[in-house]
């Protein structure tokens, strides 16, 4: 019966204390838990209510903890308060309070760039500076290697001249010693053949002189 | 900066509007930093730098190659002044030789 559904109904989803609500609002109420009730409880209407299907919310018998002795209380607290990200958008609210949203100061931004723009201009300037200063050393560099060279390259050639011309020392030398052979083995076979002549014909004995008139 | 007003976008939740805004601070970020450097010519500047090296290339290897050069002719030299020094002392036994000859 319809009644009896009513009843349970009221029974187990309105708390005792909020029976007291007008009769409109309690018939909405009834109404709407009705149709809950049709999707909730498929059950015939002649169901009696049992003592099980009957719930009653009452005072609960826990006793009262000490919130302030909790440690996870505590660190809740800690917590420091915060602002959310985007300000002035409030969830649930059709309109913000003011459609200005926090922004940075463009002035203060704009001198923070134009500093750093500044520095790296400065920094870049230097190392062009540094890097020009090199590159006039290396072409310094590059005159004088090459002055260098031309001047070794021409006193290599004349030494080479001079060495040349030494060693004409050396093959004299060799020739000299080739004479003093050739004189030492004639010379005695010159005497001996001296020796073998008539006195009369005998030539002086054989020097090595200086012509001073080579005529 | 344009920021665009999240305000007509309500059906989206507060997490898509926290993205969009971070992905729009991103892309301005980095466009102020490409003007930043842009106006501060360091790009410029360090280019050139870079290309004047880089003409100086040539000129470092022929140095280079002339010094190799004069390192062999160093050794040249030396060849050559030993030979002459040699000689040069012989020069006196030639004296010698040449008088003893002569006797």
């Amino acid at each position: 019966m319809n009644v009896t559904a009513e009843e349970l109904l009221k029974n187990s989803i309105i708390p005792p204390s909020h029976r007291t609500m007008g009769a409109e609002q309690s018939a909405d109420v009834e109404h709407k838990h009705l149709d809950l009730g049709s999707t909730v409880v498929p059950s015939p209407v002649k169901q009696k209510a049992r003592m099980d299907d009957i719930v009653v919310v009452a005072q609960g018998t826990q006793s009262l903890r000490n919130i302030h002795n909790d440690p996870d209380v505590i660190k809740l607290q800690e917590i420091p308060t915060f602002q959310p990200l985007l300000k002035g958008i409030l969830s649930g609210q059709t309109s913000p309070s003011s459609s200005k949203l926090e922004k940075l100061d463009s002035q203060n931004v704009l001198q923070l760039c134009l500093r750093y723009q500044g520095h790296l201009h400065q920094c870049a300037e230097a190392v062009a500076f540094d890097q020009n200063a090199l590159v006039k050393r290396i072409k310094e560099m590059d005159l004088s290697v090459e002055a260098l060279f031309s001047i070794m390259q021409e006193r290599q050639k004349r030494y080479a001249k001079y060495a040349e011309q030494i060693q004409k020392v050396n093959e004299m030398s060799v020739t000299l010693r080739r004479i003093q052979m050739g004189i030492d083995q004639t010379v005695p076979l010159m005497e001996k053949l001296n020796s073998l002549l008539p006195e009369s014909e005998q030539l002086e004995p054989f020097t090595m002189k200086l012509e001073k008139e080579t005529k | 900066m344009a920021s665009p007003e999240p305000q007509p976008r309500f059906g989206q939740s507060v997490k898509g509007l926290l993205s969009e805004k971070v992905s729009c601070c991103s892309g301005d970020v980095i466009a102020l930093t490409r003007q930043v450097l842009k106006g501060s010519r360091s790009h410029e500047l360090l280019g050139q730098a870079a290309r004047n090296m880089v003409m100086q290339e040539d000129a470092i290897l022929h140095s280079e190659d002339s010094l190799r050069k004069m390192a062999i002719i160093t050794t040249h030299l030396q060849y050559q002044q030993e030979a002459i020094q040699r000689n040069v002392e012989h020069s006196k036994n030639l004296q010698d030789q040449l008088t003893h000859l002569l006797k």
